[in-house]
């Protein structure tokens, strides 16, 4: 980007020197001065020329002249040329000259020296403003001036999500616009965050916004995520209403972020570099207790579990009179309890942890004349992970080329991708070798590696055999996450061709053939060097096991338009009538093989096939559209639009649907009335209703399928017959989710948008969800698709923003709020309540009338039972003794059941998400930071059952040492007894293992540097610019787990939102960044 | 420029005409319901199907009979484990997951033999086939009838595949209803099951099953003139015949041998189709979960005393009844369960004879004693069972020591109403009546809301 902020310099005479212009236009302006000024006045004067950065010359600039020393001061504007002139300027020295106007960041240009007889000129070229009522603002199929949108919509330019050190365009547009979440549940190198655009409106049927690239509509996210640079975007867009969104028909109802890429823009060849280079480290380590205090945790369990079971008994009886195994102490840890030093300790966390080198390069080309534009760029990405033998690699190319010849106009998008990904896994739990939670649990007086150098697999059941201490079997994670490859390439290709023909004056028809092509493969080995799970295998070598998985995806879509637009006096005419037709097909298959004669060749056919699989999925859709708009005198603003929608997915008796909208704007501030209010500068009422749909479930859900389901006949040992049976039962009415939803909202802006505001209110309700309902187990199944049951979104969001210029300082505050409700009004015929559980049978999620999807509904521990008197006052469980939690008697019996003192203890939607970004600018220096944060939601932590279960089977956090001892020695009052056999239902999933996530975080921290201009000027460059960034830096919260974010299996299933089972921490990182532009 | 336009528009016709097909995708890679069940080899793959369900059976039946009864007990529970401390403590809570998905498997395998026998009589091949497929499909589904009958009492009786809202209404019929539609499809089955199959069909059930298990069905009703009737005419065939050992049944290298009548089948090598070794166990120290009490009901010269004992293999302790040597491949273990075998025939036979009038040194005695002198015990005469009763009692406590783990025992006391007395007497478990049912999983009753249709177990509100 030239950064065209200058002028010519005072001269003598009529020769003037400029510096940085486009000649022709400068011998324009030229001719025009020799013209004008020499009739008007010669000597003491100023004129210039006001112009954009496309060099188009721009009328109504406000243009001040000042002189703070003599008080001076003038003003004019603009005219139609883009011209202006001062004359008869007093002498002296010390004059400033400022531009302003709604539309354009203000400059300033100060120094001037006015003598007698000489002609100040200036050539001015205005950057558009931030907030820039006029600018452009990409819609479904089209874009329209920000001043006639009358849906919601928020923008995000790609200028503001430059600098940030993360893998994708979705993690840095966190806590940039009111209504959208951004959800880091993992932080797995080369996945994208979860996008939440106004809550959860779907219980099933998906809550991913549609992601359309440069007008082709993407099934995944992942692919946008996969293709795109964000250093390649110009704007997002993210359509948040049903009436911005409902020209998507029946994929708008999660939202739709457009993403526009940028394009050549008409000059000389542009070339910038772009990188950053840096290291990212774990955000946090839990506090674990080290060898000694987990041996002394872990005697006092068996101790207790001794004691409970034996009259009589005495913490003193040694270890061979104990009729079980759980009742005694392995005899590796009395050492530990005597405290003899220098025994092994190991840190499992600092064992898998590791700092991460990351990086990221892109070089871009652009430039163009009037009738050809390009833009070319390239990148490469790194990303280690901070779990070892992790880490991700993207390669990406970008070409968009525009041409123009008379009427017609084509061009082409495209972007090829190829990415490597290393996987470890890290989200789940010990007992899937999940290796963060094996980090936690395991004990630390096993060491890494033995003697000899190899792994150590203690941990695997050497406390098992023989006598079975009853401590749970984890194999050493390091090995884990070292031994086994899991290795993913993916090709993905993304682009467009389009043509557009201006069939009369102001009709356009246009056409474009977009596509998406991805591929993937997975490579996975599991060596015999690493153990099977289990004591019965314990450090025996493993058969070698290997997966191999591949999938081909195409998905075209062909769109036809047909656009025209006119003006008739004061009244304009908008409309869009479209056709469009998409299809997209996935075929993957999977082999995996076993009896690997060595480790030495990891590929499949190395090994004997022990299993094949594979599957086609196809869907098609098929769409009409038509949008009408008008706008009377810039004041009056009316959309209506329609999108038909027909579906394969859909039973044969439902398979389309209309998906209308309309909204309304009032542009109150350019009202006769108020047009004298010079403070405000924009004032917009906006309302609009609209339907839209979600198509998000399964290719064949309607259909009954048949799955294999085999069965050993024959003589002999037999051998495996092919069975197929049903796996769901047929629903011929099976159609779209609904969502009707209302919006209405204000712009208002001050003072030349120095301040903005812009407010929403919404109500969204979801009618006819694609639900998998429970239905009896008499069908043969427990649960089938189908139309039932509505839920309520509904919230407010608001942001501002501050513009301001103080001194040399340029300050820019924008703080966004959204608050967000989530109800169901009905489920089903009987409104029958849907209980699930995730991670253990008894974590239970409810989805009811009345409460938020998936709310917890649990035990509610009110504390501990911290002497026997206790017990017998209190409500219990039969079970329950003193040092065991107390729980809340829900139905007020006086006893504790299980099942029926469950309630509702938590849900996992915030009351209010925030963001805030500020920066400040002084003269080369930017400082940037963004805060995000969501606030009033729990996590339901089930890490705690193990790291936090004082029962000694499994290393717990150091808080542990607070625990409950005696009646005398009561703990902390929040933890239980220590106890190998727990007691009391200490150990079932209640409010103790619910916690709230509330957070704030330091997003984002960017210092940069802008060299002076003239020292580029000397290297030859346009810019030059150096910063530091830091990602994820801190975060508040009072969550004990890594990532307040947190959401094993909420994305796949709604209905268990916010469990934590061990998942990839997220990282923060710290890089260093330049941006070169020749 | 209009033939743009016109262009244009003749594309979206085109398109528009081809909408209908464009919109109707057929899944390519599974079948469907709607165009399969034509062929013989359909409704063979979908009868496999049904057999499929029953490899879920072991982990049910164990946990809510084994443990259940006096045959396995737990000390104390893990996390992992609550559920099953709880069946066996009879601690019992409808929101038992065991017992939810021993339902749910159940019905699971009724509906897939509901998709065949509302379907085959429509279907186009030989008839004698149609006959074996509808026979085995009726022996499954009565085979899961008869556990779901004598789990939960009152049952649903769902005899062909039904939608969603078709399953509200159908609520809880009578159990001696579900017992006679059991009996239904097993006097079908066993009149359309041939008596054996040759080559990869054998193991599917044959005409003896479908009469073992309708002599059960019998027996628990106490239809004791039926049950002589169907037993006569199995015994008389003289398919089966006791093997020199008990221990020889259970030989993993000797699977469907002349004693078994009918299995659930394994084999280690098939991946998916092996099964963990069953039972086995890694400590030395609190070695089993055998009951105390099941141990000393052996004698010391029962040569049965010893299948419920461990013998190390690697790491672990193999339960000798189901010991097998892991497969090096999928360290798996491939043995069969046994549902039914000829010893249970001949225990049958001894206490229908008894109960239809004792007669010292009778063929029932002769019954009875095949039995115990295989397990090396001495054989019963008149002076050591004088009466009816004596009788009576040595048969169930014979049963108890020949089917150990074989998932008989809980359902035998139910049937003798004898489950108060001996968990009383060997497990120190004070239990209710009501506990011989299994309360309805909550689950389903939440689904229904409807307690006049589908309520609980009595006891169990």
């Amino acid at each position: 980007m030239k950064r065209v902020n200058k002028m010519t310099k005072r001269v003598k005479g009529k020769k003037y020197i400029i510096t940085v212009c486009n000649r022709i236009a400068c011998l324009l302006l030229a001719i025009m001065c020799i013209a004008s000024v020499g009739k008007a006045q010669s000597g003491n004067a100023a004129i210039g020329l006001v112009k954009n950065e496309a060099d188009t010359v721009l009328p109504s600039i406000n243009v001040t002249v000042k002189n703070n020393k003599t008080k001076f001061s003038a003003t004019t504007t603009t005219d139609e040329k883009g011209m202006f002139k001062f004359i008869k300027l007093p002498i002296g020295t010390g004059f400033t000259f400022s531009f302003s106007n709604v539309n354009y960041q203000s400059q300033e240009f100060t120094g001037y020296q006015v003598k007698e007889g000489e002609t100040i000129t200036l050539i001015v070229k205005m950057k558009e403003a931030v907030d820039n009522l006029s600018d452009v603002v990409v819609v479904g199929y089209g874009s329209q001036q920000k001043n006639a949108v009358s849906g919601a919509i928020g923008t995000i330019k790609g200028d503001d999500i430059l600098g940030q050190p993360v893998t994708g365009f979705d993690k840095a547009i966190a806590g940039k616009v009111a209504g959208v979440q951004i959800l880091q549940s993992n932080g797995t190198p080369g996945t994208s965050a979860t996008i939440r655009i106004r809550g959860t409106g779907s219980i099933t049927a998906g809550n991913d916004p549609l992601v359309v690239v440069d007008g082709v509509p993407l099934d995944r996210l992942s692919i946008a995520f996969e293709t795109i640079n964000q250093n390649d975007i110009a704007s997002i867009e993210v359509l948040k209403d049903a009436a911005a969104a409902a020209i998507y028909g029946s994929r708008g109802s999660n939202g739709v972020l457009l993403i526009t890429t940028k394009q050549g823009e008409v000059g000389k060849l542009k070339i910038s570099y772009n990188a950053f280079a840096g290291y990212q480290a774990v955000t946090k380590k839990i506090s674990m207790m080290d060898a000694y205090q987990y041996a002394a945790l872990s005697k006092d369990g068996h101790d207790n579990a001794y004691l409970d079971l034996t009259l009589g008994g005495s913490a003193a009886d040694p270890d061979n009179t104990r009729p079980q195994g759980f009742m005694r102490t392995p005899i590796e840890l009395y050492p530990y309890l005597q405290g003899v030093q220098g025994l092994t300790n190991t840190n499992w966390q600092d064992e898998i942890f590791t700092k991460a080198f990351t990086t990221n390069h892109t070089l871009s080309l652009s430039g163009g004349n009037q009738n050809v534009k390009y833009f070319v760029s390239g990148n490469y990405l790194s990303q280690e992970g901070v779990i070892i033998n992790s880490g991700y690699k993207r390669y990406s190319l970008r070409t968009n080329l525009d041409i123009k010849s008379n009427k017609f106009k084509f061009g082409i998008n495209f972007s090829p991708s190829i990415s490597t990904r290393k996987r470890v896994n890290a989200d789940d739990t010990y007992s899937n070798l999940g290796i963060v939670a094996s980090a936690l649990q395991m004990s630390p007086t096993w060491s890494v590696y033995n003697p000899d150098g190899t792994y150590n697999f203690n941990g695997n059941g050497y406390w098992r055999i023989g006598t079975d201490y009853q401590h749970n079997e984890i194999l050493n994670p390091v090995a884990v996450a070292n031994l086994i490859k899991d290795d993913i390439f993916n090709i993905n290709v993304i682009g467009k061709i389009y043509g557009d023909y201006e069939v009369f004056k102001k009709l356009h028809y246009n056409v474009s053939l977009g596509g998406v092509f991805s591929s993937s493969r997975n490579d996975f080995y599991r060596p015999s060097t690493l153990p099977i799970l289990g004591a019965a295998n314990y450090i025996s070598a493993s058969n070698p096991s290997a997966r191999s998985s591949s999938n081909l995806n195409y998905n075209w879509v062909i769109e036809q338009t047909l656009n025209y637009k006119n003006k008739y006096k004061r009244h304009t005419f908008t409309g869009l009538a479209g056709f469009t037709s998409q299809r997209d097909y996935i075929n993957s298959y999977n082999v995996s093989a076993t009896n690997f004669p060595n480790d030495l060749i990891t590929a499949v056919s190395a090994g004997q096939p022990s299993g094949v699989g594979g599957s086609i999925n196809e869907w098609s859709l098929v769409s009409y559209l038509l949008r009408l708009q008008y706008d009377y005198a810039g004041k009056y603003f009316v959309t209506a639009s329609t999108r038909t929608d027909g579906s394969s997915r859909f039973g044969a008796d439902n398979k389309w649907g209309n998906f209308p909208s309309v909204s309304a704007a009032w542009k109150v501030n350019n009202e006769k009335l108020l047009r004298n209010i010079t403070f405000l500068s924009n004032l917009k009422l906006r309302a609009s209703y609209g339907l839209t749909g979600n198509f998000n479930i399964g290719n064949y859900e309607s259909i009954s399928l048949l799955t294999n389901a085999n069965y050993i006949l024959g003589n002999g040992n037999g051998a495996s017959t092919i069975g197929l049976v049903t796996n769901n039962v047929t629903n011929k009415n099976l159609g779209w989710e609904k969502n009707y939803m209302f919006n209405a909202g204000l712009d208002a802006g001050f003072w030349g948008q120095k301040l903005t505001l812009e407010l929403n209110y919404y109500h969204g309700t979801t009618k006819d969800l694609l639900l998998n309902t429970p239905i009896p187990a008499t069908t043969g199944f427990l649960t089938a698709r189908q139309n039932v049951g509505s839920v309520v979104n509904k919230g407010i969001e608001a942001s501002v923003t501050t513009n301001h210029n103080i001194g040399n300082f340029h300050v820019k505050v924008n703080a966004n709020i959204s608050a967000n409700t989530n109800e169901v009004t009905s489920l089903g015929p009987n409104n029958t309540p849907i209980i699930q559980t995730a991670g253990t049978s008894n974590t239970y999620f409810i989805t009811q009338v009345g409460s938020a999807i998936g709310s917890y509904y649990l035990l509610n521990k009110v504390g501990i039972y911290n002497t026997a008197a206790d017990v017998a006052k209190y409500p219990a469980f039969t079970s329950s003794i003193a040092g065991d939690f107390r729980f809340e008697d829900v139905n007020g019996d006086g006893m504790l059941d299980v099942d029926k003192d469950r309630k509702i203890v938590g849900k996992y939607f915030p009351d209010y998400t925030f963001g805030g970004n500020i920066s400040i600018n002084y003269k080369g220096f930017d400082v940037t930071a963004t805060f995000q944060g969501s606030q009033g939601y729990q996590i339901v932590n089930l890490q705690k059952r193990y790291i936090s279960n004082l029962e000694g089977n499994f290393n717990n956090t150091v808080d542990g040492i607070k625990r409950w001892r005696s009646e005398t020695e009561q703990g902390n009052g929040i933890l239980n007894r220590a106890n190998r056999k727990s007691t009391g239902n200490n150990g079932r999933t209640s409010t103790y293992h619910v916690e709230d996530g509330s957070y704030v975080r330091l997003q984002n921290i960017n210092v940069s540097y802008t060299l002076p201009l003239k020292i580029c000027s000397k290297l030859g460059i346009s810019n030059l610019k150096f910063y530091v960034s830091g990602q994820n830096l801190y975060t508040w919260t009072n969550y004990s787990g890594y990532n307040p974010e947190v959401n094993l299996y909420g994305n796949n299933d709604a209905l268990t939102p916010g469990v934590d089972y061990g998942a990839y921490p997220l990282s923060k990182t710290i890089v260093f960044g330049t941006n070169i532009n020749f | 420029m209009k033939h743009s336009i016109i262009k244009g528009f003749f594309l979206i016709v085109v398109f528009n005409s081809c909408n209908k097909s464009f919109l109707d995708i057929a899944p390519q890679s599974s079948a469907n319901a709607e165009t399969f069940y034509t062929t013989s080899a359909d409704y063979s793959a979908a009868l496999t199907g049904c057999y499929a369900t029953t490899k879920d059976y072991f982990n049910i039946l164990i946990e809510m009979m084994g443990y259940r009864s006096d045959e396995l007990s737990l000390i104390s529970p893990t996390a992992g484990t609550q559920d099953r401390y709880d069946i066996d403590k009879f601690v019992d809570k409808p929101a038992n997951t065991i017992i939810t998905n021993a339902w749910t498997v159940f019905y699971r395998g009724i509906e897939r033999c509901n998709e065949i026998t509302s379907r085959i009589n429509n279907a186009t091949f030989s008839d004698s086939l149609k006959k074996r497929y509808e026979g085995e499909a009726k022996f499954l589904r009565a085979l899961n009838y008869y556990y779901i009958a004598q789990f939960w009492g009152n049952a649903p009786i769902i005899a062909e595949p039904i939608s969603p809202s078709v399953a509200l209404t159908i609520g809880r019929a009578d159990v001696t209803q579900v017992y006679n539609f059991i009996e239904q499809d097993l006097i079908t089955a066993s009149q359309y099951l041939p008596v054996s199959y040759t080559g990869s069909d054998v193991g599917r059930a044959t005409n003896g099953a479908a009469q073992a298990l309708l002599t059960k069905v019998y027996l628990l009703q106490k239809k004791y003139t039926l049950v002589n009737e169907v037993l006569n005419n199995l015994i008389a065939k003289n398919t089966y015949q006791l093997l020199p050992t008990t221990a020889a049944v259970f030989d993993a290298n000797n699977k469907l041998n002349k004693e078994v009548i009918y299995a659930i089948r394994y084999n280690k090598e098939s991946a998916g189709n092996g099964h963990g070794l069953w039972l086995s166990t890694t400590d030395t120290v609190s070695a089993t979960g055998i009951s105390k009490s099941l141990i000393s009901a052996y004698s010391n010269t029962d040569n049965r005393r010893n299948l419920i004992r461990f013998t190390k293999q690697g790491n672990v302790f193999a339960l000798n009844k189901f010991n097998d040597v892991l497969s090096t491949t999928t360290r798996n273990a491939g043995n069969d369960y046994i549902l039914l075998r000829y010893a249970d025939v001949l225990l049958m036979q001894a206490e229908v004879l008894n109960e239809l009038g004792y007669a010292a040194n009778g063929v029932a005695f002769q019954s009875l004693n095949a039995v115990r002198s295989r397990a090396g015990l001495p054989a019963y005469t008149s002076t050591n069972l004088p009466d009816q009763l004596s009788f009576r009692n040595a048969v169930y406590q014979e049963r108890r020591l020949e089917f150990a783990l074989e998932s008989q025992r809980w359902l035998d006391m139910v049937r003798t109403n004898t489950a108060k007395l001996q968990i009383g007497l060997n497990e120190l478990i004070t239990i209710q009546d009501y506990q011989n049912l299994f309360p309805i999983p909550s689950s389903e009753i939440q689904k229904y809301n409807n307690p006049g249709l589908f309520g609980q177990n009595q006891g169990y509100n």
